[in-house]
């Protein structure tokens, strides 16, 4: 509908687009609306971007041209308060299908709506000038400023809708959990997802409600107070591109106590989803939801790449943090997203549908014959296959393999040595089929690709025309570039280590994350991380904030500024965020984990899954793989709680 | 560079295409300016925030107001923003008088 209405009526129809027709269109700004065009131009090729920074009015027409490199690209005038207002009550109305449940009463609601809307001001005023960048008339100045007040009322409409529909369904919410990976939620013009608020103002809610939890809060606004006072440097803007919604696009005090309070209700929001609704948790269900959630992203995926409209509304009504992939074919002949914003992080949601099903199957001794389920396990299989996530196959393939023998080989011997058998196999067949370099060289490979991407200027070079980097000659650098201001602090340590480390047969740090870097194809990336992490002693023991990338990302320019590259590893991206302190604090959470659970396979093998691969990938960074990492990690007891936990009138209820 | 584009974009959008190439700070600067009309161009109507209206007659006119703010969409004079915050506005209140309605109702139906 919205794309259809057209208040300056054109009594023209839109041309077909063609070199001589761009000025039609470029001298009618918002006079054909994106219908019109669509009609007129069913046989033309052509992208469609929103521009983001329309009127009102303006809503839906077409909003300008261009024409580069023989693709003709349409801008489809969208606006912020509009965006706010559809995309929230499109997905209210899609939370809606989930099936209601009996009632389970919110307290605090008016409260926690008027804490959201405060929060909400301050992110307004924190990422200024991205907000700037998105809204021609956007002012912080609150005075007769109706474009925020608009915001406002549609936020409170959007919590308050939102805490009416929950209420009403909360026992069945977790049980269509995987759908947030269809449904990202991601709004267009704002750097909020529709899940972070939503589930936020839920977090306030029991905060207000539980004790221990304020206590919690106090924490955190003393530790982001610690942040505020560290920051050194402002960034007013950093382009947050695929991370939108989930990431800070400015580096000010009132952003990186936004994003700490966000963040922390937002976890407080999910556990406690989690926590109150484990026992209504469906397996059979789940896992379904899973499979047809993994199929349905790779038939939007598929329907996105068939058709620039189809790109578009897919853009639009999924939430997605970027646009969908707008062909078939790989980035590079490599790994194929579809309509998630990380290959990685959708590789992985399909190899954990399928280890879930495996798992079930193994464990309940009951596989799968319909063949509808059969279909929907072939597609997620594709989806894996086209995401071309190796880390994810692969740990599916051992886990899956460990689950099988941990439930159907009963010798403890036979046991051990398939374990023990698999151990030597993999690292043999690695070596065997890849050529490794020489331990000199797989230690001394992460610091050469940080001197890379370092800015040195004026390197001298030898006979051969070979520089000190070329030459391994580490040390040299750092005694011959002045300042060192053009070398992260964390790339001075890791060379000194390499040279000054003692010589007792022990591998050096530098060695030991080389390495483990070189086998997982991350030496690169990690590198490229080394050669712009340039923290003080402060902000690495204790990071520069939640969800801040743009003060590790700008402080310490590289010759990779454009375009965002991520760490690579959660782990890293944690150590920026938390510092190692917080880092240490998280790793001794999951040990704990593990010890408590340690007779819970099921669950252990799931946390595996993901501390392999958030090892290696970004996905943490990423809302929906983030929720659903806090979804595995708070559900311990789901395979013993489920069905036995209820009692028989409530199975009955919920079957 | 990006807010002059826009302007001469905005000014050809307006007034048309001309050769012409404005000296817009000359004719600031000059009080007794005055543009000559030009038969062959149709009259425009211009708008001004505050509600004022002027016809031009010559693309030089227009050029020159459109420079200063003028706008020739009626349109563009409504603040659509305030219209739909109150419009917004109109229709919470109105759900939340219909809600307590049903509240009210749904109480003194249960007394009974």
């Amino acid at each position: 509908m919205p794309w259809t209405i057209n208040n300056k009526s054109n009594e023209y129809p839109a041309p077909a687009i063609s070199e001589n027709s761009i000025g039609i269109y470029d001298s009618n700004i918002c006079e054909f609306n994106l219908y019109d065009f669509i009609k007129s131009n069913a046989e033309e090729t052509y992208r469609i971007k929103a521009d983001k920074t329309s009127s009102i009015p303006c809503y839906g027409n077409l909003n300008g041209t261009n024409y580069i490199g023989d693709t003709f690209t349409v801008y489809v005038g969208t606006n912020i308060n509009i965006d706010f207002l559809i995309q929230s009550g499109f997905w209210l109305i899609l939370f809606s299908l989930i099936p209601t449940s009996s009632i389970k009463q919110i307290t605090n609601i008016q409260i926690s709506i008027v804490i959201s809307l405060l929060l909400f001001i301050l992110h307004l005023r924190s990422e200024q000038s991205f907000y700037e960048l998105n809204s021609k008339i956007f002012s912080v100045n609150l005075v007769d400023n109706y474009l925020v007040f608009s915001l406002l009322i549609t936020l409170c409409g959007l919590l308050l809708i939102f805490s009416k529909l929950l209420q009403n369904r909360f026992e069945n919410v977790l049980n269509y959990f995987p759908y947030i990976f269809l449904l990202v939620g991601t709004y267009n013009s704002l750097n909020l997802n529709f899940f972070l608020f939503c589930f936020s103002f839920f977090g306030i809610t029991k905060i207000l409600q539980i004790r221990k939890l304020q206590f919690g809060l106090l924490v955190t606004l003393l530790v982001s107070r610690y942040w505020q006072i560290g920051e050194i440097s402002e960034f007013l803007f950093f382009d947050v591109d695929k991370l939108k919604g989930f990431s800070s696009s400015s580096f000010v005090p009132d952003s990186i106590i936004f994003w700490s309070l966000m963040y922390y209700f937002f976890v407080i929001g999910l556990v406690f989803l989690v926590k109150d609704n484990i026992r209504y948790i469906q397996l059979e269900k789940l896992k379904n939801n899973f499979l047809i959630s993994g199929t349905l992203i790779f038939f939007f995926s598929a329907l996105s790449a068939s058709g620039p409209l189809q790109n578009f509304f897919t853009y639009y009504y999924l939430g997605l943090n970027k646009t969908a992939s707008n062909t078939f074919n790989s980035v590079s002949g490599n790994a194929w997203r579809g309509i998630s914003s990380t290959a990685e992080g959708i590789g992985e949601f399909y190899a954990f549908s399928l280890l879930l099903v495996f798992c079930l199957g193994v464990r309940n001794k009951k596989f799968i014959s319909n063949p509808f389920l059969i279909l929907l396990i072939v597609i997620n299989l594709l989806g894996l296959y086209r995401s071309n996530n190796f880390a994810a196959i692969s740990t599916l393939f051992i886990l899956s393999g460990f689950i099988y023998t941990h439930y159907n080989i009963k010798t403890f011997k036979i046991k051990m040595l398939l374990i023990l058998l698999v151990i030597v196999i993999i690292p043999f067949a690695y070596y065997s089929l890849s050529t490794i370099p020489s331990l000199d060289d797989l230690s001394r490979n992460l610091i050469k690709e940080s001197f890379e991407v370092s800015y040195l200027e004026n390197l001298q070079t030898n006979q051969f025309g070979q520089t000190a980097i070329q030459e391994n000659r580490f040390l040299e650098i750092l005694q011959n570039e002045g300042g060192l201001d053009n070398i992260s602090s964390s790339l001075e340590y890791l060379v000194e280590k390499y040279h000054y480390s003692d010589r007792d047969n022990l591998p050096n740090l530098t060695t030991v994350i080389s390495s483990l870097a070189y086998p997982i194809n991350r030496s690169e990336k990690w590198g490229i991380f080394i050669a712009k992490y340039d923290p003080d002693i402060n902000s690495f023991l204790f990071g520069t904030g939640v969800n801040q990338l743009s003060n590790y990302y700008l402080n310490h320019p590289t010759k990779v500024n454009t375009g965002l590259i991520l760490p690579h590893s959660a782990l890293l991206s944690y150590l920026v965020y938390f510092g190692l302190f917080g880092v240490l604090l998280i790793v001794n959470l999951f040990i704990y984990l593990y010890i408590v659970n340690k007779s819970n396979t099921l669950y252990l093998v799931f946390m595996t899954f993901f501390l392999l691969n958030i090892i290696k990938s970004d996905s943490l960074l990423y809302i929906n793989n983030f929720m659903l990492f806090i979804f595995i990690l708070n559900i311990p007891n789901l395979f013993q709680t489920n069905r036995e936990n209820l009692n028989s009138e409530e199975v009955r209820k919920y079957e | 560079m990006r807010d002059n584009y826009d302007m001469n974009s905005n000014i050809e959008n307006i007034c048309g295409i001309s050769e012409i190439t404005p000296d817009f700070e000359s004719i600031a600067s000059d009080p007794n300016f005055i543009f000559q009309v030009d038969e062959n161009y149709s009259t425009i109507v211009l708008y001004n925030s505050d509600g004022s209206v002027i016809n031009v007659n010559s693309w030089l006119e227009c050029a020159n107001y459109v420079n200063g703010g003028w706008f020739s969409s009626i349109t563009d004079l409504i603040n659509y923003e305030k219209r739909l915050f109150y419009g917004l506005l109109f229709i919470s209140v109105a759900t939340a008088f219909i809600e307590l309605n049903k509240q009210y109702w749904g109480r003194k139906n249960s007394k009974i």
